[in-house]
């Protein structure tokens, strides 16, 4: 017998669940299975836009009447979240009376943490949810489903209770629903539960009148209430009405650290149910028979210590140190202890991890991770759904210990495919968001850091959780030559100044003022000369100037693309003034661009294969001034010049750059000539001149002097062929090197065996002040 | 007078015991959250017939309640606790037993047991706090405690202390001091429970419970502190309790201080009107203004926090 209620000769099936574990799922696919019990009708507590949009997603994901299909793991939909919960309405007032600034101006982490507050809501697609159990039961059993629960409402900070974990095979639903629905109703939040709950109630009465049979799945917590207002004569039957204006939901593959949130408390069970389940339709007699939790850990543990124990064997012996296997049986029994004054049938995931860092060396905990996010098929990646947007959590590198305060910031990215990596590579990022997990606490951000994804999707240089970084001697050649070129390259100066002719007639006859000198009866005869005093550049590094290199036009068919590098990331780590860096990022995006280039690529060098990511050789280059050769140098560069002295993007494609140029500095800057966007490119952040080093032939056009003087800077030129020709040939190369650090600190030694260089060369070329910043530790 | 009955017997050589450290319920405020810590402690305490206890040291910033942790456990445990205070000037057998000259007539010395050896002696808890302000050479004696020989050498005594089998052992350090507590022992303290920040709702309650008397008022004040602490550079959430206790009590002591007359009072009090030294109504009068001082005195005027 399921939880159910009639009313007007009609019967209501009920699962009330707890979210994502997999007990509760099996239910609903049980009750759509049993011709008796089957549906006419499903009822999920979603609002009515998120369940029609699943529909319509889990719809175009094969999910039919016709065949057994298998949810990916995950998928996702993000929305925006307007509200904030009437409870911080006080602290709101204080907050913004104490900053000076309305709400929307105050930063999105203390909206966070002072009122609960996250930009986005994310609802993870879950197999083991009975929600999303019940959605899909009923596209395949082909009945209508409701979503009769509100759409949008404001969130408090969570409450926990403690229920009994449901445990797998004598799981009895009725049972489990009378001992513990009073309990979990505590942690109902009386003013936005309690409106969902009329709310709901009202629908479901409505929905009474059309179906005879109905199944209906919610939260645990809210069953209790429900029941009540059903039963209450006062709550009127509603029409499911749904409200104008449009929710826009964005279909995204959610993070495998992230979606362990959504899951049953191991990843894996996620896929032992998708093998087990069946579509309601289906007649074979064995349903849904999944290993107890106990079992599936135990093998987990099993795994783990036997690959520990290999690793322990077949390591040199300097590394034995970093196995403790005498240690296992501890290990063990602080988990089964730790079951104990939980109260657990299963250690969660959460524990296991936490036990094993308390106990073991990091090397058991790897492995640990890596089994526990084992789920014996590939997670979803942008390799599988190469148009959709991934979610994941920002890496936070502020803080390198745990830390249960600091908040969480997400971003999407898109991904694509590029014949230069075998893997997609990020291609386009969004800023950073807050979000809320709709139901779901999340797993907490350290636990995992230290899991790798196979599947996850290679960084462009210098991004989130990126390793890849030029090599610096690349780096340092190149800008150890324009440090000698702002030294050598002569300003071109218009101005003249009038002189006594004394011989020479220079740019010839001053006539007006040999005139007004005659009027005064000086009589003398004056000529225009160029003025002497030119203007000197003392480049100290500090505060350097733009340069752009032209170094070849390429025959057309030999195509170069466009190249954006950036100073780094995690940047903000690296920072004293962060909330200066906070403003500039949220105005206009987190990549601080450092050089635009045209590169082309080509195939790496095989005895560098695996070491080198990538391998160009540039046309041209605009550098903004520093070589940001780790995220160190980057960050003081920024600072040093107020975060001014260069482009900053929301991503790194050209596209985006000219867009912030027509933007911000009014100027339409056509990629099509390359040579002269270079130029332009750098126009806005010079301080006093530009050095362009190009072939003698080369002409800086009027127009682009012009724009320049109006600007009050100057672009003076050096001759390309000031650099020996064999100079020349390496400064245009660049490898992208696998840093061993996200910031590019350092690099494996192999790569300077590789390349048969020192990662320092060429350091003593850079100025003074930028050779200090990199011997900062 | 009565014997002392700390004194014990031990193969005929009469011994003192260390007193156990009983927490008096008026200089404590209630104990709030860290449940997953109190199981992670009772959980490497669970121990049988088949297998022994572990040892589990705490990790934390100063202040982060390490100590409070423990007593908690003792009293949800019942059992005595016994605190060894680390230090410098800790020698070997200081960890085992001491002696002193005696009062009594009849004997010239008295042998003292330390805290740890009378609680493997009682069964009870051993707590040593900051223990990685011992000098490694110091803890030699440990290892063969925190070992399946559960027991400990006295020279001064000349005796073998078995550990009873209730006596659990726990041991505290602050993260600075980590790295210097030498490999024999740390490889024998596991688990290695990280004592971190308590999460901002735990701070609230504590202050909450602090001010119990302005329950209208304690929330804004609250909300007041928090926005202070994150213009000041400070993270929500990540401040030790002894800080966010030690400020608030402040706030309540400028607040008293206005209540009683303030400067004036106090500069025209005399012999024959004495100034009051005794808080009337601690932490009922806090205004912002006092939280505002008290947070300058405190934070403001030390250099601001680093991440
Ligand atoms: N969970 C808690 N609930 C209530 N009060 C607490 C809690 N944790 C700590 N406190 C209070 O905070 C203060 C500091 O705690 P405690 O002395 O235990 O810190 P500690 O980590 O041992 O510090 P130290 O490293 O300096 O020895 C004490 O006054 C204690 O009562
Ligand atoms: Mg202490």
């Amino acid at each position: 017998m399921f939880p159910a209620i009639k009313i007007n000769g009609s019967t209501i099936e009920a699962v009330p669940a707890v979210h994502y574990r997999l007990e509760f799922a099996r239910e609903v696919n049980k009750l759509c299975f049993c011709y008796e019990t089957r549906p006419e009708a499903v009822a999920v507590e979603l609002g009515p836009h998120l369940t029609s949009a699943i529909v319509t997603w889990m719809k175009e994901l094969g999910v039919s009447p016709l065949k057994e299909t298998e949810l990916p793991c995950m998928l996702g939909l993000l929305y925006n979240n307007r509200l904030i919960h009437p409870e911080y309405q006080e602290t709101a007032l204080v907050l913004q009376a104490h900053s000076g600034k309305p709400l929307n101006e105050i930063s999105p982490e203390l909206r966070r943490q002072f009122l609960n507050y996250s930009d986005k809501y994310l609802a993870g697609l879950s197999s083991t949810d009975s929600i999303f159990e019940a959605i899909r039961c009923s596209i395949e059993l082909n009945i209508p489903v409701y979503g009769i629960d509100m759409d949008e409402f404001s969130a408090r900070q969570g409450k926990r209770v403690l229920v009994e974990e449901p445990n797998g095979r004598d799981f009895g639903l009725p049972q489990y629903v009378f001992k513990y629905s009073g309990i979990a109703a505590m942690c109902r939040d009386p003013y936005v539960d309690g409106r969902r709950e009329y709310t709901m109630a009202a629908r479901l009465k409505s929905l009474a009148g059309q179906h005879k049979r109905i199944l209906f799945t919610c939260g645990l917590a809210h069953w209790e209430m429900l029941q009540k207002l059903i039963k209450d004569p006062a709550i009127r039957p509603a029409e499911i009405l749904i409200p104008e204006g449009s929710y826009n939901f964005t279909r995204v593959i959610i993070h495998p650290r992230i979606a362990v949130t959504f899951m049953d408390i191991y990843p894996v069970l996620t896929t032992l149910y998708e093998r087990n389940r069946q579509n309601p339709l289906n007649n074979s007699k064995d349903r849904l028979s999944i290993p107890e939790a106990g079992r599936i850990c135990h093998n987990i543990l099993e795994k783990v210590c036997s690959r520990y124990f290999i690793e322990y064997k077949t390591c040199s012996k300097e590394k034995k140190t970093n196995y403790n296997i005498q240690r296992i049986p501890d290990f063990e029994r602080l988990v089964s202890n730790m079951q104990i004054v939980k109260q657990h049938f299963a250690p969660s995931l959460a524990d296991l991890i936490d036990c094993a860092r308390s106990m073991m060396t990091p090397e058991f905990c790897d492995l640990l991770s890596t089994q526990l996010m084992d789920i014996d098929r590939p997670w979803a990646s942008s390799g599988q759904f190469p148009d959709l947007p991934m979610v994941s959590r920002l890496p936070d590198n502020s803080e390198q210990k745990e830390n249960k305060v600091t908040v969480d910031f997400f971003n999407l990215t898109e991904s694509a495919k590029d014949l230069m990596h075998p893997k997609p590579t990020v291609k386009k990022r969004s800023g950073p968001f807050t979000i809320d997990y709709r139901n779901a606490i999340p797993v907490p951000e350290y636990l995992l850091r230290f899991w790798k994804w196979e599947d996850e999707p290679d960084v462009p240089r210098g991004t989130g959780g990126c390793f890849d970084w030029v090599w610096p001697p690349c780096e340092a050649l190149l800008f150890g030559a324009a440090y000698e070129a702002s030294k050598m390259a002569v300003t071109r100066s218009n101005e003249h100044v009038s002189a006594v002719f004394e011989g020479s007639l220079y740019n010839g006859l001053d006539i007006k003022t040999t005139i007004r000198s005659a009027t005064t009866g000086e009589k003398k005869i004056y000529i225009r000369k160029p003025s002497s005093t030119r203007k000197t550049f003392y480049p100290d590094g500090k505060k350097p100037e733009p340069t752009v290199f032209i170094f070849d036009d390429p025959s057309p068919e030999t195509k170069s693309k466009w190249s954006l590098l950036i100073a780094g990331t995690n940047l903000r780590s690296h920072l004293n003034d962060k909330t200066g860096f906070d403003k500039i990022v949220s105005k206009y995006g987190g990549y601080f661009v450092s050089s635009i280039s045209r590169i082309r690529y080509q195939p790496v060098p095989s005895e560098t294969a695996g070491l080198v990511v990538s391998y160009s050789i540039l046309d041209g280059i605009t550098a903004f001034g520093n070589p940001c050769i780790n995220a160190k140098q980057g960050a003081q560069w920024l600072e040093d010049n107020n975060f001014k002295a260069c482009p900053v993007l929301e991503d790194t494609s050209i596209d985006t750059l000219t867009d912030y140029y027509r933007k911000e500095h009014n100027m339409e800057i056509s990629e099509k000539d390359w040579k002269t966007a270079m130029i332009r490119f750098a126009i806005p952040f010079a301080k006093g001149r530009i050095v362009v080093v190009a072939p003698r032939n080369f002409r800086v056009s009027n127009k682009l002097h012009f724009e320049a003087r109006k600007r009050n800077i100057s672009i003076d030129q050096l001759p390309l062929s000031y650099f020996p020709v064999e100079q020349i040939a390496e400064m245009r190369q660049r490898f992208i090197v696998r840093a061993k650090d996200n910031d590019g600190l350092t690099f494996p030694p192999e790569a300077e065996k590789a390349l048969g260089q020192k990662a320092d060369k060429y350091l003593e070329l850079l100025p003074l002040y930028m050779q200090q910043q990199l011997r900062k530790k | 007078m009565a014997e002392n009955d700390s004194k014990i017997s031990m193969r005929n050589k009469k011994v003192y015991q260390s007193e156990p450290f009983s927490p008096r319920a008026e200089y404590f405020n209630k104990f709030t959250g860290r449940e997953s810590e109190l199981r992670f402690v009772t959980a490497a305490w669970i121990a049988g017939d088949s297998s022994l206890p572990m040892s589990p040291l705490l990790i934390g910033e100063p202040g982060v309640g390490k100590n409070r942790l423990i007593y908690e456990l003792a009293q949800k445990t019942g059992r005595q606790l016994y605190i060894f205070q680390g230090h410098e000037d800790v020698t070997s057998e200081d960890l085992a037993c001491t002696v002193r000259f005696s009062d009594q007539t009849g004997s010239v010395m008295d042998y003292m047991i330390s805290p740890l050896v009378t609680a493997m002696y009682n069964g009870g808890i051993c707590f040593i706090d900051e223990i990685g302000k011992i000098r490694p050479r110091a803890l030699a004696l440990l290892v063969s405690v925190l070992d399946e020989r559960r027991y400990i050498d006295s020279t001064l005594l000349g005796e073998r202390i078995h550990a009873h089998p209730g006596f659990r052992f726990v041991a505290a350090t602050n993260t600075a001091d980590l790295n210097l507590l030498p490999e024999f022992i740390i490889s024998r303290m596991r688990p290695q429970i990280n004592i971190g920040y308590p999460p901002r709702e735990e701070i609230d309650d504590i202050l909450r419970e602090q001010c119990k008397g302005i329950k209208k008022e304690v929330e804004k004040l609250i909300d007041l502190f928090w926005m202070l602490w994150t213009d000041h550079g400070g993270k929500i959430g990540a401040i030790a309790p002894r800080d966010a206790i030690y400020l608030f009590g402040w706030a309540s002591k400028l607040s008293s201080f206005e209540t009683t007359g303030g400067p004036k009072t106090l500069m025209e009090s005399s012999l024959e009107k004495p100034y009051q030294l005794t808080e009337g109504h601690s932490f009922t009068g806090i205004r912002p203004e006092h939280l505002k001082q008290a947070f300058q005195k405190l934070f403001t005027d030390r250099p601001a926090i680093k991440d």
